[in-house]
């Protein structure tokens, strides 16, 4: 079967710097939420970031439907491909619709403009990421939970079946952290194939086809989260403080704990 | 948030009565005095050649002020569309054709051209070349394209530049270029002709335009104008972040290698006709998204237009006021855009002290 999304031996170091990604192999079948977990500078973003076509790997490709990714023109990958980022740059000065139509950047025409087609997406985009209510509120105006819905609402308005998410939660409350997770998890189900990359495991736990650990641009495991989320497997990679326990639906968490080490 | 704005189709409609308004106004200023509507009306059909000359200097004197309005409302857009496309490429505010260098470069361009024309290069370019109506803005084009590319390549890959970056960067690039001027000026001090040329093109001048003027300056404004479809949501969208718009589906490099190419183009054409005008290109599309609209789609027509009613008005203004003492354009724009520029600055404060 080929792979939604493959990386094949990507490495890439940042000028003067480490290896950000060494010897990364990774596929992404559709339907599944594969979420991405390591500690600050393991290379989670840099591994996003290939994934979407943004960096250029040194060595390795990335695989989209078994094609290079690097050949695609820039608009057709976007029609295949839409990505979530962490934040902006600048927050545009535009309505959250302006804003979410932005996402069908690569379906509509330079000289026919949006068309009815254009705008039902944005709708059902704007509906399905549960922000419908905003849509004439300037981007400027939004919370971060709202904000960060609408940045998922303009990537399901880009219409491409797989979608590549960075930090969704970094600056959510625990009750939106749920609320982005679920739409992610339900957005897989729906034949998605969507990658995560996060800190939280425990998320991860709950709502993730498989879990990746990345640890030092490597990947350190990969599996299901009851097989990644173990003590021999995070200890090597976030030291021992860490408190293991089940969830009442038998998933695992993990907690940081300054409790006495084992 | 929001301050009220004027709906950009309404400054459009103000604009375009106020480009002809200007321009009679433009048409019955002048030393030799004014002429009636109808009069004004002849004069212009004889001139674009749809009717009987009028009798006397009255011809004459039409004809000189409509060249002259044509091509300062030219030059006034063109400064204007240029300085919003470097606004919007460089992301940041205070970036404009003359405050990065790009006119300057224009000058280097014409000036090293002037000089090959003047013998002082390879004889067969002079003979190629034939007139100096076509290689002089060409070389132009490419002083003022080279110098965009070069504040492009110093930008780095992220391409939006810091306010206090650009000022540097335009400061160094002016100090270069002003260098090398002042040395050409200086080498070729005793030829006359080649002196008189060179200078004549560094400080520009209004005065005595002839069609080729306005043909000029209108056809690179033309030019760059037609790029405007294939830029303006692609601006808006960089301004959130490159990658951010090149994951949308933006293809950044071409992008950049059509603004810099049209910016260059509208810079190069009203240098060619005018000289260097400095502050149009910084002011106009200010002034446009304080009033009205930031998106690309408007700003950069409208900024256009509001550049060739400014530097119109200003400059019939002038003349109004001061008769035959009319100051030359640059000058009398350096002293209503100086203070602007300054005003600009302070209003970044911040940013420049956090740097």
């Amino acid at each position: 079967m080929v792979s939604a999304l493959a990386a094949e031996g990507l490495h890439f170091a940042y000028e003067g710097d480490v290896h950000a990604v060494q010897g990364v192999d990774l596929a992404l079948q559709d339907g599944e939420l594969l979420v991405v977990v390591g500690p600050n500078g393991s290379g989670k973003s840099t591994l996003l970031r290939l994934f979407a076509g943004l960096l250029a790997p040194q060595r390795g490709q990335v695989r989209l439907d078994g094609g290079p990714l690097d050949a695609l023109p820039p608009r057709e990958r976007a029609r295949r491909l839409a990505v979530v980022p962490q934040a902006l740059a600048t927050l545009p000065e535009t309505t959250v619709q302006a804003f979410v139509l932005a996402g069908r950047y690569a379906h509509i025409d330079r000289w026919r403009g949006a068309t009815a087609s254009d705008h039902d997406a944005v709708r059902a985009a704007l509906a399905a990421a549960e922000v419908s209510e905003l849509s004439s509120r300037p981007m400027t105006d939004l919370s971060g939970g709202q904000r960060q819905r609408v940045l998922v609402a303009r990537a399901l308005a880009q219409q491409a079946p797989r979608l590549l998410v960075d930090e969704p939660t970094a600056a959510l409350d625990l009750y939106h952290q749920l609320r982005v997770f679920d739409l992610l998890a339900r957005l897989a189900r729906e034949g998605r194939a969507v990658l995560v990359v996060t800190h939280d495991a425990n998320l991860a736990s709950q709502f993730a086809t498989r879990v990746a650990l990345l640890h030092e641009g490597r990947l350190a495991a990969l599996g299901s989260p009851a097989q990644v989320l173990r003590r021999e497997v995070l200890e090597p990679v976030y030291g021992p403080h860490l408190h293991f326990g089940t969830l009442p639906d038998g998933a695992p968490f993990v907690l940081p704990w300054m409790g006495p080490p084992r | 948030m929001s301050r009220r704005r004027l709906p950009p189709a309404l400054l459009g409609l103000l604009l375009l009565v106020a480009l002809p308004l200007l321009l009679v106004w433009s048409l019955s200023t002048g030393v030799a005095g004014g002429h009636d509507l109808s009069t004004l009306l002849r004069g212009v059909l004889a001139a674009l050649g749809a009717g009987p000359p009028l009798p006397g200097t009255t011809q004459t004197i039409i004809e000189l002020r409509l060249w002259r309005a044509l091509t300062t409302a030219g030059v006034g857009a063109a400064l204007s569309l240029s300085g919003a496309l470097l606004q919007g490429l460089f992301r940041n505010p205070l970036a404009s054709p003359s405050v990065l260098g790009v006119t300057s470069g224009a000058s280097l361009g014409a000036t090293l051209a002037i000089l090959a024309l003047g013998g002082y290069g390879p004889l067969l370019l002079s003979v190629l070349a034939g007139g100096a109506s076509v290689l002089v803005p060409a070389a132009g084009f490419l002083g003022a394209a080279g110098i965009v590319s070069l504040v492009v390549l110093l930008a780095g890959a992220g391409g939006r530049v810091s306010v206090p970056a650009l000022l540097l960067l335009g400061l160094a690039v002016n100090t270069c270029l002003a260098g090398l001027l002042a040395l050409i000026s200086a080498l070729v001090l005793a030829d006359w002709e080649v002196s008189r040329a060179i200078l004549a093109w560094t400080f520009g001048s209004l005065d005595d335009r002839a069609p080729q003027h306005a043909l000029t300056v209108w056809a690179g404004l033309a030019v760059a104008c037609a790029a405007v479809p294939f830029v303006a949501w692609e601006l808006d969208l960089l301004a959130a972040g490159e990658e951010d718009a090149r994951a949308l589906g933006v293809h950044t490099a071409r992008v950049r290698r059509i603004v810099v190419l049209a910016s260059s183009l509208a810079a190069a054409a009203a240098v060619a006709v005018s000289g260097q005008i400095a502050f149009v290109g910084l002011v106009c599309p200010h002034l446009v998204r304080l009033l009205s609209v930031r998106s690309h789609k408007a700003l950069l027509p409208l900024s256009a237009l509001l550049g060739a009613c400014f530097l119109l008005g200003i400059d019939t203004l002038q003349r109004a006021l001061l008769g035959d003492r009319a100051l030359p354009p640059g000058v009398a724009m350096s002293l209503v855009g100086g203070p602007f520029f300054l005003g600009l600055l302070l209003s970044h404060r911040r940013e420049l002290d956090t740097w």
